[in-house]
């Protein structure tokens, strides 16, 4: 697998193109700016491209940017985005914008060689991945927390892994159930949370991202159950994701 | 003598108004009898003359005024000893008839400076004084005594060789003619002088001009008749000019009681300024008081060691100083205040201009210390603005090193155990690592946290309102986001950004609510912010408390910060931010 990385920290850049040659991959480029990345493109022609948000020039969101000039341009190119912070709307952004071979990873990955290699593979695959952190925290959500309380456990790591884009296949070898149990959570899930069904995985990661996100339809009244639910999720992430501690 | 006088007023008054009154009563005793009301009526005008000039007496603007009414009220007493009817009464009536009426016009023309205007007055008083007196003298020397009315002319004195009775007539048609030009020229120059002077004058002048003026017409009008009384039987046509003449100490009382109305202006004036004064409110109260709309106050900054106006604009005061009337105010401690300027024409009622600045003194005392406090005030604003910036400022620059620096340095790290644990064959080197990795997880968790809350990068890229969707989802609250996309200054919306995270942490904290609202709106030049919970309510912003901070927090942006709390009504914090 060809990639091309582009990161302003060169000590991050080359532990990772090590990283990653290490697993077989060939680092086709190397560059310190998203433009630098971009016009090297045609030259490159790698698979996939691992960027940054924040580079040079304004230190905002170039890697977004660019990620969008890439689909725009070079469709066969997949985009891996890797943040330092994992931010709910960055993701989105990236995501959103449809089609697949697009990820966000928050770049603490970069410590597992098998979970990076995996989510090159999806996205080169054309599949769209989203950092679990995030996942998490749009999960721990106090706006859903009466419905999500309907799911059994195992429906809501099988959603959390649908959030993730993972496909049936990798989520019924990541949660070691068989094939067909696979289809009668994600069923359960589709029932009891009023999605919209979808065989694609990429739209079924959107469907699943856009009710997350929603408010809910009406309000409920709040059971015992639900409320102590949301609680006990929350505390994991409200480390990363608040200000105030 | 006049701070004399003025000590002892009541005896100089009863004194020299029985002197007056017996002098007059001498003078026209044989009148009593025959016409004893007109012969009252001309002792009550040497009184009111006299009387009205010793109670004026000790107001310097009325210049040598007293004298001539003192004068004038005599010279009237002596115009009719022709009562007496024999010896040198015709020649002392005739002489003090004519000069009466001199000294009348000569005393209003002086009045109220003091002095005659300009050369025209110059040439008219002194054609007056020549002509008058002279004339009338002269007059006597060419006709007998019968024809200007005496009856009894064998005890009379007289001079002088009787002319042509006809020619008589046409001289005597001449000094009229002559007399009523002199009193029409006379009018002119009054007429001029109210066009030429200040509102304040006019006002002062007009009634004493215009009494003056009457008197005069009326006795012109008279002298066309008859010239002088010639015996004991006052006829009334005299009276008539008696009664005229009492209009002239009435109007000098008048002028004298609009004088103190214009001090009683300036006090009123003064009592309705706002609270606290401003410059420019003193400034105006001074031109109202004073009818004069070129009066300014330069008020003396000592800190920036300059003058300013009402306005509160730098002036130096005008060079040369005469061309204005400028007069310096000094606070009760002496320290320079002020600087108040009027017209020049104010140069002769500063006695009113010294009693408005020293009543303008208190309220432009407090003025200045208002407007200093205020204006450090500014500075203590702007100092906490530009500290707000700077905070900003180093909170994104410690953010950004954490960003390029540590982070980066770790996630390089995490890198080389990724590497090292594909490497690592042996089991106990491979748990080594696999410990390390959660550590190093932690500590860039930790990193990340740390970096967040001194400057979430979201913020800066993306605004509130991402930043915000950031910061709630992980809240155990639900809230809800009314938050417009529209991006704002970077202090302010770090400033919003603190503000509503801290509104949140006391929510979740405190308030006990399952809810929440947070909406940011522009509306118009400002942003305005509000927060709602349906917690418990009660929350206040006691000293030090977190409340308080986040008031200080907004006001330190400019802006204002209500919170309405009602015990068991939830909490609503409303803040305007101006952008």
């Amino acid at each position: 697998m060809r990639v091309a990385i582009a990161d302003d920290s060169a000590l991050f850049r080359e532990g990772l193109a090590m990283l990653l040659a290490s697993s077989g991959a060939e680092v086709v480029a190397q560059a310190a700016t998203a433009d630098e990345l971009v016009s090297g493109l045609d030259r490159s022609r790698p698979d996939a491209v691992i960027m940054d948000i924040r580079m040079p020039p304004t230190y905002t969101d170039e890697g977004l940017v660019a990620a969008e000039r890439i689909r725009a341009r070079h469709r066969g190119v997949a985009v891996l985005v890797l943040s330092t912070y994992a931010e709910t709307p960055y993701a989105l952004r990236l995501l959103g914008g449809g089609g697949g071979g697009l990820g966000y990873l928050l770049k603490d990955r970069v410590d597992d060689v098998a979970a990076l290699q995996d989510a090159l593979r999806r996205v080169v695959e054309g599949r769209l991945v989203l950092d679990e952190e995030i996942v998490a925290g749009l999960l721990a959500h106090r706006r859903h927390a009466d419905e999500l309380a309907r799911l059994t456990p195992r429906e809501r790591s099988v959603l959390g892994h649908m959030a993730e884009g993972r496909s049936n296949q990798g989520i019924g070898s990541r949660l070691h159930l068989a094939p067909k149990t696979v289809e009668n959570h994600i069923a359960g899930v589709f029932a009891k949370l009023g999605m919209p069904a979808s065989g694609d995985d990429n739209r079924r990661v959107l469907a699943v991202l856009a009710w997350l996100r929603a408010t809910p339809p009406e309000p409920r009244p709040v059971g015992g159950r639900g409320a102590a639910a949301a609680t006990a999720a929350g505390p994991d992430h409200r480390g990363d994701a608040s200000p105030f501690g | 003598m006049s701070a004399c006088a003025a000590r002892h007023r009541t005896w100089c008054l009863a004194i020299g108004g029985t002197a007056a009154a017996v002098a007059a009563a001498a003078c026209q005793w044989p009148a009593f009898g025959p016409s004893p009301v007109p012969a009252a009526v001309n002792v009550s005008v040497t009184v009111a003359f006299v009387l009205t000039a010793a109670l004026l007496n000790g107001e310097e603007s009325l210049g040598s005024v007293t004298g001539a009414l003192v004068l004038g009220g005599l010279l009237w007493a002596l115009s009719f000893t022709s009562a007496w009817d024999g010896g040198p009464s015709a020649l002392i009536a005739t002489f003090s008839y004519a000069h009466f009426w001199v000294c009348v016009g000569w005393g209003v023309l002086r009045y109220p400076t003091g002095r005659l205007q300009n050369n025209t007055e110059r040439v008219l008083l002194g054609a007056a004084v020549l002509f008058v007196p002279v004339a009338n003298m002269a007059q006597l020397g060419i006709a007998r005594p019968e024809w200007l009315g005496y009856t009894h002319p064998d005890g009379l004195w007289w001079y002088g060789s009787p002319v042509d009775h006809g020619m008589y007539d046409i001289l005597t048609i001449g000094l009229d003619t002559i007399t009523v030009a002199l009193a029409a020229m006379f009018l002119v120059v009054i007429r001029h002088r109210l066009r030429r002077y200040s509102e304040l004058d006019r006002r002062i002048f007009r009634p004493v001009a215009f009494a003056l003026l009457f008197a005069f017409l009326i006795a012109a009008a008279v002298n066309t008749v008859s010239y002088i009384p010639t015996s004991p039987h006052i006829g009334a046509e005299f009276t008539l000019v008696s009664l005229t003449l009492l209009l002239i100490p009435v109007a000098f009382a008048v002028a004298v009681l609009r004088r103190t109305f214009v001090r009683a202006r300036i006090a009123q004036q003064l009592a309705s300024l706002p609270s606290p004064p401003t410059v420019g409110a003193v400034r105006d109260a001074l031109r109202i008081a004073l009818h004069d709309d070129s009066a300014e106050i330069l008020l003396w900054l000592p800190d920036d060691g300059h003058h300013a106006d009402g306005d509160g604009i730098a002036r130096q005061p005008p060079h040369p100083p005469d061309a204005d009337l400028i007069m310096e105010v000094r606070t009760a401690a002496g320290a320079p205040l002020a600087l108040i300027t009027a017209a020049p024409a104010m140069r002769r009622n500063q006695d009113l201009v010294v009693a408005a600045v020293q009543a303008c003194v208190l309220a432009l005392e407090n003025a200045r210390l208002h407007a200093t406090v205020a204006a450090q005030l500014d500075s203590v604003r702007a100092s906490r603005a530009r500290l707000v910036e700077a905070s900003l400022h180093e909170r994104r620059r410690l953010e950004r090193d954490l960003h390029d620096g540590a982070q980066q340095r770790l996630l390089a790290l995490a890198t080389r155990l990724g590497l090292a644990r594909t490497k690592a064959t042996d089991p106990d080197t491979i748990s080594a690592i696999e410990a390390a990795r959660e550590d190093l997880r932690h500590a860039l968790a930790d990193l990340r946290s740390l970096a967040r809350g001194i400057h979430p990068a979201v913020l800066s890229q993306g605004g509130l309102r991402p930043a915000l969707e950031v910061v709630t989802a992980a809240l155990p609250v639900e809230v809800e986001l009314d938050v417009c996309a529209q991006r704002f200054d970077a202090v302010l919306e770090a400033g919003a950004y603190y503000t509503i995270c801290e509104a949140l942490a006391n929510t979740v904290k405190h308030a006990g609510a399952t809810r929440a609202t947070v909406s940011v709106r522009q509306m118009g030049d400002a942003v305005r912010i509000d927060v709602i919970d349906d917690g418990k309510g009660g929350a206040t912003a006691a000293e030090g408390g977190g409340l308080a901070g986040l008031v200080d927090r907004v006001r330190a942006l400019g802006g204002a910060l209500v919170i309405a709390s009602p015990s068991g009504g939830g909490t609503r914090l409303t803040a305007n931010i101006p952008c």
